[in-house]
């Protein structure tokens, strides 16, 4: 409590000088001032690591799906796209599912890799969202055209154990092998991405609305069985769209 | 526009925010009254017209496909992005008295006050609009038409609608679309003066190329890697206009409530399927 009323007022008084690069309203305590260096971290990370790095597309997937599951609440965001389908599904089917939509995910976006263009990241903004979860409101400076603003829903790392360290908690939970936190500094707070907005659209929201127009005429077994046909798809595209060439999809 | 959704978004960048995903036009209710039924319509499918959407869709896909996107592609080869910019920044100068028009009728008469001056500024010394020097200098606004001043006046969006070339709608936008029609200014001129009228004619054709080629590789990468991409455009199309009308000041309440994200890391780390009521009806 003291540590982070200290931090607080230590924020307020770098805010005061003028010294603060991220404006971030730290009201939240412990984690919400560390939340806007979190996603510029991982956005760092993404550019350095991975968009302008000299590596093969193989190499270029394998450290995304890294980062992603780092960074990302991977199983929380497969259970919410599937929204009302994750319930009525049996658990077998929930782990297909998780196991082909983190596929999909990884070859839809790596490839995306390949058109880093210089955009840059800047944080300009951190609220609180729902319990413990923060809201990083951040703009994308493109190299042409209008700067896009993108916000990033976090929750902290181990569930409900923000700021637990660890993330004990989990251990204790049946996810055998949930990832944990993106360590920004040290032994700071962790946390997790759970959703980004882009320009208001939610990644979630979109996909779950489009997964779910697929599970309401298919079933959940032919959801997944569309994914696993796109993730063999982007298998043999493989890097997706090159420059101005255009692609007919499936026809 | 075509399909294409008015600002189609496909993150572009570090790849992580390329997770999301793109956008379009119109839905959304403003103020509480409408919230909660916006919401519940987010949440179904309120689509009743499905298979005809489905099919003219289909249809603007297929204009799309042989018309828009090959002369985008010709646009964007020929013609070298700092000109294209310039093209935008003069096609969107045309749209500011609209844009001032409905700001002052959202209620917001310091924004429509910016784009009255924007349009002084960027047309005398941005040289007839084709440099947005006042947004340069940081005097920018939102964009508004007509589709958003019926959904701040209360108006329902009613159901989801695709139109033939026009793309995502819905009564509500498709009404807005008609009366930003008549009252825009190009228009109004060439109706005064029908021996300009190729002018008005070259000005649409110029709008959709310009819209297409604003997020060219993005719309063709979201075909491309989409389940169902009618789907996802309809959700993206609603979401977008929802931040439109609300030029984004209902974040917390459209996306964070609706998701359940706290119920659902609950859920998750108790391992157990709690039967929460209607979470996710």
């Amino acid at each position: 409590m003291m540590k982070s009323l200290s931090r607080m007022v230590a924020a307020a008084g770098l805010l005061a000088l003028g010294l603060a690069a991220v404006p971030a309203s730290a009201s939240g305590g412990l984690n919400k001032e560390r939340a806007g260096q979190f996603v510029d971290k991982l956005a760092q990370r993404a550019i350095s690591e991975i968009a302008t790095a000299d590596i093969s597309q193989q190499e270029r997937i394998e450290r995304f799906r890294t980062l992603l599951r780092q960074g990302f609440n991977v199983p929380l965001i497969s259970r919410l796209v599937l929204g009302r389908y994750w319930r009525r599904a049996d658990e077998s089917t929930r782990d297909r599912f998780a196991d082909v939509f983190e596929k999909f995910t990884v070859y839809r976006y790596a490839g995306l890799f390949d058109k880093y263009k210089g955009q840059e990241l800047s944080v300009v903004g951190v609220s609180e969202d729902g319990r413990n979860g923060a809201m990083v409101t951040s703009r994308v400076k493109q190299p042409q055209g209008e700067a896009v603003r993108v916000r990033w829903r976090l929750r902290p790392a181990s569930g409900d154990a923000a700021g637990s360290g660890d993330g004990d908690a989990e251990a204790a939970g049946q996810e055998t092998d949930r990832p944990k936190g993106l360590t920004v500094e040290g032994d700071g707070p962790r946390w997790k991405v759970v959703d980004i907005v882009v320009e208001g659209v939610s990644m979630i929201v979109t996909q779950r609305d489009e997964f779910g127009s697929i599970a309401r005429r298919q079933g959940v077994d032919g959801l997944i069985k569309a994914l696993k046909n796109k993730v063999a798809q982007f298998r043999q595209d493989g890097p997706p769209d090159p420059p101005e060439v255009v692609k007919q999809g499936e026809g | 526009m075509a399909y294409a959704p008015r600002r189609i978004m496909l993150g572009v960048v570090t790849g992580a925010l390329l997770l999301a995903g793109c956008a379009g036009g119109p839905s959304g209710g403003q103020g509480p009254a409408t919230d909660n039924a916006e919401a519940t319509r987010d949440q179904g499918v309120d689509d009743p017209l499905e298979p005809v959407n489905r099919t003219i869709f289909g249809f603007n896909q297929a204009v799309d496909k042989v018309a828009i996107r090959p002369v985008t592609m010709g646009y964007r080869a020929v013609v070298p992005s700092t000109l294209r910019d310039r093209v935008h920044d003069f096609l969107t100068n045309l749209t500011e008295p609209l844009t001032a028009l409905h700001s002052l009728l959202q209620g917001r008469p310091g924004d429509a006050g910016k784009s009255v001056m924007r349009f002084a500024f960027n047309t005398t010394l941005g040289m007839g609009g084709l440099v947005d020097i006042a947004g340069k200098g940081g005097v920018t606004v939102p964009r508004e038409d007509a589709g958003q001043t019926f959904a701040v006046w209360g108006m329902p969006s009613g159901p989801y609608l695709v139109l033939p070339l026009l793309g995502p709608s819905n009564p509500r936008d498709a009404a807005g679309t008609a009366v930003d029609w008549f009252l825009d200014p190009v228009n109004a001129w060439a109706r005064a003066h029908p021996e300009d009228e190729p002018l008005a004619n070259g000005r649409t054709v110029a709008r959709v190329i310009d819209a297409r080629s604003q997020r060219f590789k993005e719309i063709n990468e979201l075909e491309r890697t989409s389940l169902d991409f009618y789907a996802a455009v309809r959700s993206m199309y609603r979401q977008h206009r929802r931040e439109a009308i609300t030029n984004g000041k209902d974040d917390q309440t459209s996306s964070g409530t609706r998701l359940d994200i706290d119920a659902a890391m609950d859920q998750d780390t108790s391992g157990e399927e709690s039967a929460t009521g209607g979470q996710d009806q």
